[in-house]
């Protein structure tokens, strides 16, 4: 995957180019938004990052300017700027994600691979599967290995982002944005105790567990072969 | 609602004190005019009457009875505003001359006055001025004088039109007084609601000052009198003043967690990156460091946004939302956290409230309640969540609609004497610090949702067990 860098600050550059760069991505960067404009108009990249604050072109108008221009290549907005309404402004400019800063590295990575993934699905998919968990999002039935799971509405839609993202760490911040669809801090990791009870469902009475715990990022829902 | 405060506001009492001032000192004013007034009257009745005497004295002794008969027929046809009676009488008190009938039995008061009542009927000089008004019995006020050869002079008046004229003077006194006094209150009474609107006006912009939007000022109004002016502007430098030295405050924490949180997630990410570096035995102490740093982190996030949304103007992300929807979705959330604690949770809707609000702050600061309550309630307890429209009567007398939540526990209870800190930041409830985790921030959170959705939250005694009550006001419909 190939990844465009737009930021001024060069510590917090050099630390998400390193950081990528040490996962495995292809990475470019760019100091001002002139420049990060050029270079996202070549039309090479999967996944940019933009700063929001940048000199010359500010990250919401460089996005804006490409979505003009009907480029859709995936992209996150990191800031500092972290209400709800920045957030909402920045999706509203035609951003993937957006991101607070300061961030953990791993939380960038989990979020710049959903948005990377997510430009390769074109068509809507009606069933997902990975090995032999399978989900149908037309009758909501899902079943591993053959036998029937039943699921309450939130753990189906929990599974399906999980299951959407096989083989990606997915963090607690991104199932509270997206399953729950709130932007808040939950006191206790409320989240972990939805996990367990899906894994209670998907994992308990089969061979091998799908549904992983990333230590210090998340959790990932993948085939351990 | 003015009209009642009218009489109540001190600006009222002090013109009613001002009034009762001035009454006095009309009063006084008019008792010095009346005294005045009377002492000269009395004067000038002395002087009249005495004058009298001397006249029919000087003509008794120049032509005898004669004269004095001549006296008395010219001084009836002089016509004069007030008239006398007269009587010109031997020794033996027997009329001689005049137009009195008789010799007159008087009372003789001090300074030689004579007065007596008298029937006038054969008077052969008739009272033609003040007949209507004046009764047969007449009360005289004279003086009488005894000639060299014994004869005897009295010479007398009414007295009824010194009353009269006394009575008027009173009159004039009292009614002088009730339209001072009337006027008075009245005036005092537009004076103090005039004054009364100004304080109100002042008033509703302090308390939308209080609300929260320190950016607000008062506004100088031309109209206004130098004095309320100079109020409003001190008052608003006040504000300034307060306003820049919270802003110093806000800046100060604001910077401290800033500046730690950067640091702090730079030594989060190199522990991240240590971990794949690490001999696997290690790597569980590198881990629990990451989720260290995450909850100092977190501690840090929840501060800073306390500290925003308290000195917020941001309403911006501010709308219609359905009170019932959210707070289904906190319980659903937390229910399984209950239910590993074999605790149940209950959600009840008894009406469904719309609010002007922040959805995810709501989601917020009632996700905050619950944990709290599961937290501080022991296995096996019950939480119940309920929501109910409320109407109650403010103290204008209009009715105020606002939804209220209920958060019940039988768990732990918050001890009376430390209901009022727990919404202080990093304060935790003696018994809980150490057995429960949490950095102390979370009410405080709460509050701060609370106040800039301008509700109100409450602790209350569940016995056993915790209230939360917590009431925000319902959209409007428009």
């Amino acid at each position: 995957m190939r990844i465009l860098v737009i930021e001024d600050d060069s510590s917090v550059a050099e630390f998400i180019v390193k950081g990528l760069e040490d996962a495995g991505f292809n990475v470019d960067h760019a100091a001002d938004g002139q420049q990060g404009l050029n270079l996202a108009r070549a039309g090479v990249y999967n996944v940019l990052i933009v700063d929001r604050m940048l000199p010359q072109i500010d990250g919401l108008s460089l996005i804006q300017a490409l979505r003009e221009e009907n480029d859709k290549t995936p992209a996150l907005i990191i800031s500092a700027l972290g209400e709800v309404v920045d957030r909402v402004k920045g999706l509203k400019a035609g951003g993937d994600d957006y991101l607070v800063k300061p961030f953990a590295f791993a939380e960038l990575q989990a979020r710049v691979e959903a948005i990377g993934r997510r430009n390769d699905v074109n068509a809507p998919e009606t069933s997902l599967k990975v090995t032999d968990l399978e989900m149908d999002l037309l009758t909501h039935k899902v079943t591993r290995a053959g036998t029937n799971i039943m699921l309450q509405p939130r753990e189906f839609r929990l599974l399906e982002y999980l299951m959407k993202h096989a083989g990606q760490v997915v963090t607690r911040t991104m199932l509270l944005e997206n399953v729950w669809d709130y932007h808040f801090d939950p006191q206790t990791n409320v989240i972990d105790v939805h996990i367990s009870r899906l894994r209670q469902k998907i994992d308990k009475d089969f061979d091998y567990a799908l549904l992983n715990t990333v230590r210090g990022a998340g959790y990932m829902l993948h085939d351990p072969q | 609602m003015i009209r009642s405060n009218i009489f109540a506001s001190y600006t009222f009492r002090y013109t009613f004190a001002y009034i009762t001032g001035l009454s006095f000192a009309v009063f006084v004013l008019l008792a010095i005019v009346y005294a005045f007034f009377s002492y000269s009257y009395s004067q000038q009745v002395y002087n009249d009457i005495s004058s009298e005497l001397d006249g029919v004295e000087h003509s008794f002794n120049e032509s005898g009875v004669a004269g004095v008969q001549q006296y008395f027929d010219s001084a009836v046809q002089r016509g004069d505003f007030t008239h006398y009676f007269y009587m010109l009488a031997d020794e033996d008190y027997n009329k001689l001359s005049g137009n009195l009938d008789a010799w007159p039995q008087f009372t003789r008061y001090q300074g030689g006055w004579l007065c007596f009542e008298f029937d006038i009927l054969h008077d052969s000089y008739p009272l033609s001025t003040h007949k209507s008004a004046i009764s047969s019995r007449q009360d005289f006020v004279g003086r009488s004088l005894t000639l060299d050869n014994g004869y005897h002079i009295i010479v007398a008046r009414h007295y009824a039109d010194v009353i009269h004229t006394t009575e008027l003077v009173i009159g004039i006194l009292v009614r002088g007084m009730l339209v001072t006094i009337v006027l008075g209150t009245i005036a005092g009474a537009l004076i103090s609601r005039v004054w009364l609107r100004r304080v109100e006006k002042i008033n509703h912009n302090i308390m939308n000052i209080m609300n929260g939007d320190l950016n607000q000022r008062i506004e100088v109004d031309g109209r206004n009198s130098p004095d309320i002016q100079k109020l409003i502007v001190n008052f608003n430098a006040m504000l300034d003043e307060l306003q820049n030295s919270m802003e110093g405050i806000r800046r100060v924490s604001d910077n401290i967690a800033h500046d730690l949180r950067t640091p702090l997630t730079r030594l989060r990410n190199r522990l991240e990156l240590l971990s794949d570096k690490v001999e696997p035995h290690n790597q569980d102490e590198v881990y629990d460091l990451i989720d260290e740093a995450d909850s100092l982190l977190n501690t840090f996030s929840a501060l800073l946004r306390i500290t925003r949304i308290e000195s917020a103007q941001q309403r911006e992300g501010f709308g219609k939302v359905d009170a019932a929807t959210i707070l289904a979705d906190v319980v659903e959330l937390y229910e399984p956290l209950a239910e590993d604690k074999q605790q149940q949770i209950i959600f009840e809707a008894h009406s469904r409230p719309i609010l002007y609000g922040d959805r995810d702050m709501l989601f917020q600061s009632w996700v905050n309640l619950v944990d709290n309550a599961i937290k501080y309630t022991q296995h096996g307890g019950i939480i119940k969540v309920s929501l109910n429209v409320v109407v109650e009567k403010d103290e204008h007398n209009t009715e105020q609609r606002f939804a209220r939540i209920f958060v019940d526990d039988n768990g732990q209870s918050i001890a009376e004497d430390e209901r009022e800190n727990a919404f202080r930041r990093f304060y935790r409830v003696e018994a809980s610090r150490g057995l429960v985790p949490g950095n102390g921030l979370g009410l405080s959170l709460i509050a701060a949702i609370v106040h800039l959705h301008r509700g109100e939250i409450n602790l209350l005694s569940n016995n056993p067990g915790l209230r939360v009550q917590l009431d925000l006001p319902l959209a409007r419909d428009d």
